[in-house]
């Protein structure tokens, strides 16, 4: 009650205006995050430099940590086991390139600490999304 | 874990989005705990039961499988 007389607004609407400016800013949280995503691909795919795949990661990275409109606790456990998943798959992935190249059988392994991470963020994003919006 | 939140809301006339709203989760949660897929914490179970001007314990209760 002291509090709301101090402010002289009904608490909800501070409220409101909290989570209307948190919205605003997970707008412009994906926006920068997948504009990085689009740049950081092409750089990597035509020009193959390193600052591509320093913003590919950046971008993935911030695509992962984006607020959702309704952000809740399954959410947040939803993306806590997306990315032990990714990591699973990612590391069985470069151990089997690797076993692979090492027998011939494949042209290329994955040295790269940067791609491995890359396909960590890439696979959490997408195990993450398809779970939250397809599963229910 | 068996929960008896949809009978709670089709006794009180509640679509999941209208309970999702109330507690301010996803509809995909409410649906996720209601077909057990998904277990609450405790705070969302005692908005959950709040809502439905319950208790816990008569929203949740344990199944043989879980006392094993």
């Amino acid at each position: 009650m002291k509090s709301m007389l101090i402010f002289g607004q009904p608490k909800h609407k501070t409220m409101t205006t909290f989570t209307k400016a948190l919205m605003r800013f997970s707008i412009f949280h994906r926006i920068i995050a997948i504009t990085l995503i689009v740049i950081g691909t092409s750089m990597l795919i035509f020009r193959q430099s390193v600052a591509g795949s320093q913003m590919l990661m950046t971008g993935l990275f911030l695509l992962i940590t984006a607020s959702e409109k309704n952000q809740d606790e399954r959410s947040m456990s939803l993306k806590a086991s997306s990315i032990f998943i990714a990591f699973i798959i990612a590391y069985t992935f470069k151990i089997t390139s690797h076993e692979l190249y090492h027998f011939n059988w494949l042209p290329m392994e994955m040295t790269e600490i940067n791609h491995f991470i890359i396909l960590v963020l890439a696979l959490t994003n997408m195990i993450y999304y398809c779970r939250l919006y397809f599963t229910d | 874990m068996t929960n008896s939140i949809k009978i709670e809301r089709a006794r009180n006339n509640f679509t999941q989005a209208d309970l999702a709203d109330k507690i301010k989760v996803s509809r995909q949660t409410i649906n996720s705990i209601e077909v057990g897929k998904y277990v609450p914490s405790t705070i969302l179970a005692l908005k959950i039961a709040k809502v439905f001007n319950t208790t816990v314990d008569e929203l949740f209760g344990l199944e043989e499988k879980d006392l094993e």
